[in-house]
């Protein structure tokens, strides 16, 4: 019995155009536009541009954790209600107590700098603001804040929260912001051991954990010792705590050893944080 | 007779749909999975069997469009997703000059090659993942997460392309 063929013509000479030449000329506008962003960041700009295209999206990400949180307001008792304004009202006590000793200690702390004529400190304003979903876009974790410059945030500014410093603002659009991770191979921040003796660079990773890179051997750093940050360059304020020495590793040159650190805080662990952002 | 095909800008419409709820499946978490770094690649698994099934009669100047709109939507740098989509199509094209993938198991074979080829194109370019670390571990899981999703996407494209 015959086989029932196909429709499809076999085709012995292929006339379509070939793609080859295209590819080399989109190749290298591809190349050219990736080396121009890299190096002038027309990414964040055209970002910037197109973010209210991404606006439903975010909306619709945003959506279900949003009718969590309300349903559970909702479905939270009286009692419980109670009590956690009990407690919110006793921990606001406490805070206020220390904050009238912090201005006293602040009072105390600028006559002293004007008797021995030390530049004054730069003030620093501080924006709350919320952590919103998308935590990852790509499988790359992000860290995105429901203020933006309608808030005036600004780019640069460094953002903690009570367990330490979190990162900088790299990115802002009308109504949110995006903050590059102190864990992000992109970050640095430049730091200082509680006992105040040894300087260094914590660079992120990519990885939950930060590292010094080089750190003189004759440096006397123990495990356990954290590190803040020593205010140098003006974007963060001296003191915000960063993370602790959880490993010291020699490195091939004797002279030096490798620090790794663990941070205080993670982006996952929080919903709120505190922007600073400089006066200057 | 010729016949006007009236279908094409519904298919169309079809792939926008799909590209759009890729971009929202990109930016959801899976869930019981703590580490955000392997969630799929729903892109390279999108354009694989677009590229394969030539959904469209889709050409590299399609290709290089779909790949500059995924990173101004996503990507980290502008061209990078364009020259992953590239080098795929591309080398989708050199693979059929040379061989013949008509059994299915050969077609898996097809999907595999270009996934391998993609994760090393975004590896390579990318500022987030250092090769030297372990993230080449990373980018391996994320291989894995992405084979699935990308045979989903081929079941999608089947169904539209035999409508």
């Amino acid at each position: 019995m015959a086989k029932k063929t196909g429709t499809k013509k076999l085709k012995l000479f292929n006339t379509q155009a070939s793609p080859i030449l295209p590819f080399f000329l989109l190749l290298l506008i591809s190349i050219s536009l990736m080396s121009f962003d890299h190096r002038n960041h027309i990414n964040y700009d055209i970002k910037q541009y197109i973010s209210a295209l991404n606006a439903p999206i975010k909306f619709i990400i945003n959506t279900p954790s949003t009718i969590i949180q309300n349903l559970k307001i909702y479905l939270s008792d009286q009692e419980t209600l109670h009590k956690k304004i009990q407690s919110q009202k006793n921990e606001i006590n406490l805070l206020l107590l220390n904050a009238q000793k912090l201005q006293s200690l602040e009072n105390e702390n600028e006559n002293l700098r004007k008797i021995l004529q030390i530049k004054e400190i730069v003030k620093k304003e501080v924006i709350i603001a919320e952590i919103v979903l998308p935590n990852q876009i790509n499988g790359i974790p992000q860290v995105i804040i429901n203020k933006g410059a309608k808030d005036n945030i600004k780019p640069g500014s460094a953002v903690m929260n009570n367990q330490g410093l979190i990162g900088q603002v790299t990115q802002v659009n009308s109504n949110s912001s995006k903050i590059t991770p102190i864990t992000s191979n992109q970050f640095a921040v430049s730091a200082i051991s509680n006992k105040g003796s040894i300087n260094g660079i914590i660079s992120g990773t990519g990885n939950p954990l930060l590292e010094i890179r080089q750190l003189p051997a004759y440096e006397s750093l123990a495990i356990g010792d954290y590190f803040l940050t020593s205010g140098l360059g003006g974007i963060y304020p001296r003191g915000i705590k960063i993370g602790k020495v959880t490993k010291i590793i020699p490195t091939y040159n004797t002279q030096f050893n490798r620090i790794i650190i663990t941070p205080f805080s993670s982006p996952l662990s929080f919903s709120e944080v505190m922007l600073i952002r400089s006066d200057k | 007779m010729i016949s006007k095909n009236n279908n094409l800008p519904q298919s169309w419409f079809k792939f926008l749909v799909i590209f759009l709820v890729t971009i929202l499946l990109s930016q959801i978490n899976l869930p019981f999975l703590n580490d955000v770094r392997l969630i799929p690649d729903y892109f390279i698994a999108l354009i694989i069997p677009a590229i394969i099934f030539r959904f469209k009669n889709i050409n590299i100047f399609i290709v290089f469009i779909l790949g500059i709109l995924v990173d101004l939507f996503i990507g980290e740098l502008i061209g990078q997703y364009a020259i992953t989509f590239l080098i795929i199509y591309i080398s989708n094209f050199v693979l059929h000059k040379f061989f013949v993938f008509k059994s299915p198991s050969q077609v898996i074979f097809l999907y595999f090659i270009l996934l391998e080829i993609g994760f090393l194109v975004i590896g390579a370019t990318s500022i987030s993942y250092l090769l030297q670390n372990s993230d080449m571990y990373i980018l391996f899981y994320k291989n894995i997460m992405t084979i699935p999703i990308c045979f989903i996407y081929k079941l999608i494209f089947e169904k539209m392309s035999n409508k």
